[in-house]
């Protein structure tokens, strides 16, 4: 699906790039993701997320949730990662990332049905204007920084997106995978963390007595711990909310992968060739390894808990080598948007609200997330 | 009084019970693949499948996860997608090799 679907997306991107370009890009962008350099963006995201609680009057007007975590998670990912310097208008972008997906987002018929590569995909024809678009907006940041640099380098952020530039170099990156990484970071980086963001204010609204809970840590910890940083750790039943939620909605629920020889495990015989599904959509809701499945029970994911839960049973940012690079930027981040939303507004369902879950390249809810948000104050 | 609360239970597509023809699939595959899977998937450690030349194995035990993720991930690069036809027979109750 990732190589699929993505690959004419993103290309070289850290996300769908192989071999030797994968590991330069990894290596080139993971000094901005340690979790101690992640830490260092909990202040930012505190600002934003306040900035973002504006949007809503609180007085119960309805608003279309997942449109709406879209935007506050971009709106991190371009003051964390990009300065605020990302060469769009920050109103559509939401819509645009929705659209993209809904074009390019699927699998397309052809390609299940191993039709030959020149025959033009339906989904790639549809989705052309809007990735064109991705890709201008990345040409322009990029060149806009490039000037930057030339002109005023005292002046230029040291963020992610100088950081990229300075490896495009012999032994670095090209130029094309830079622009491939920065539509990457820029495409898919915040679209994971809003589903599941738009998942857990859903099953919270149809949980009360769980939200209950969630509402009284984060009401005690705001009222306590000003710094962010701290949030992560001290807001258990919160983080345990927001995990619950991604093992029933895993924003990536499929991963792939093709056996280049012959392998065994035990007495299952893996031959070249084989392709090997983990989808951990079907590994969260497994009869073997969960009770009780299908419910929504935050509680399993408690520190007390946890070690029930295998390291290879719960997989929402994948495992191994390609292990989802931002995990600790998007678990923190998740809860300091949740604990900002809501100590201000509480958030429920309306009769609108229709959410059968639906696999693009995340697992989205079908007709949106309609919910009413009124202030808790 | 807490404990005599049901759990919220979120919408998800049931256990497929039904085979879907092999033009369903393509079709789901398309609109939904999630709506694909029936119950052996959400049962199984493991299920095998082949279709003409083209092989699958859906992993659920976390021993062969970790085999194929992490121990042995050289031999495993990124996939292109699920075979239609290997996913028609995990869906279609087909596959023997799963255990």
């Amino acid at each position: 699906m990732r190589q699929l679907v993505l690959r004419p997306i993103l290309r070289d991107g850290l996300l769908t790039a192989e071999g030797e370009v994968w590991k330069r890009s990894r290596k080139a962008v993971a000094p901005v993701f340690t979790p101690k350099h992640a830490q260092g963006f909990a202040r930012l995201m505190l600002q934003r997320a306040e900035e973002f609680t504006s949007r809503f009057k609180g007085d119960g007007s309805e608003y279309e949730i997942d449109h709406e975590m879209t935007e506050l998670t971009y709106q991190i990912l371009a003051i964390t990662l990009f300065s605020d310097q990302i060469s769009t208008p920050n109103e559509d972008f939401g819509y645009r990332v929705e659209r993209l997906l809904e074009t390019m987002g699927r699998v397309d018929p052809l390609d299940l049905l191993k039709a030959p590569s020149w025959l033009p995909r339906l989904t790639r024809l549809r989705g052309r204007k809007v990735l064109a678009f991705f890709r201008k907006i990345v040409s322009d940041t990029m060149q806009e920084r490039i000037d930057l640099l030339a002109r005023d380098p005292g002046n230029a952020p040291e963020d992610f997106l100088t950081l990229l530039l300075r490896q495009q170099k012999p032994g670095g990156l090209t130029r094309q995978e830079v622009e491939d990484n920065i539509i990457t970071f820029i495409g898919a980086g915040h679209e994971t963390t809003a589903r599941a963001l738009g998942w857990t204010l859903y099953c919270l609204a149809n949980a009360p007595q769980e939200r209950q809970k969630v509402e009284e840590e984060i009401d005690r910890v705001l009222a306590s711990e000003p710094d962010p940083v701290k949030w992560l750790d001290v807001m258990p039943y919160t983080r345990a909310a927001f995990e619950e939620s991604m093992r029933l909605y895993p924003p990536a629920p499929s991963i792939n992968r093709a056996a280049i020889e012959d392998d065994r495990f035990e007495d299952a015989f893996i031959q070249a060739g084989t392709t090997v599904l983990v989808m951990p959509w079907i590994l969260h809701r497994h009869r073997l390894l969960w009770d009780q499945p299908d419910a929504y029970i935050p509680s399993r994911f408690l520190p007390e808990n946890r070690e029930k839960i295998g390291r290879f049973q719960y997989l929402p940012f994948g495992v191994g080598p390609r292990v989802c690079i931002g995990v600790t930027f998007a678990l923190q981040e998740a809860v300091i948007a949740l604990g900002v939303l809501m100590s201000r507004f509480r958030f429920d369902c309306t009769e609108k609200t229709n959410s059968w879950p639906v696999q693009k390249l995340t697992v989205q809810p079908e007709g949106g997330l309609p919910m009413r948000v009124t202030s808790r104050n | 009084m807490d404990s005599a609360i049901q759990p919220f239970v979120p919408p998800a597509p049931p256990l497929r019970t039904t085979p879907p023809s092999r033009l369903e699939v393509v079709r789901i595959i398309y609109r939904n693949p999630i709506e694909l899977w029936g119950e052996p998937s959400y049962t199984k450690p493991w299920i095998t499948s082949a279709f003409f030349n083209e092989r699958m194995v859906l992993a659920n035990e976390p021993g062969l996860i970790k085999h194929v993720l992490v121990d042995n991930a050289k031999k495993l690069p990124d996939g292109t997608g699920a075979p239609a036809g290997s996913a028609a027979d995990i869906a279609r109750w087909s596959s023997d090799g799963g255990r």
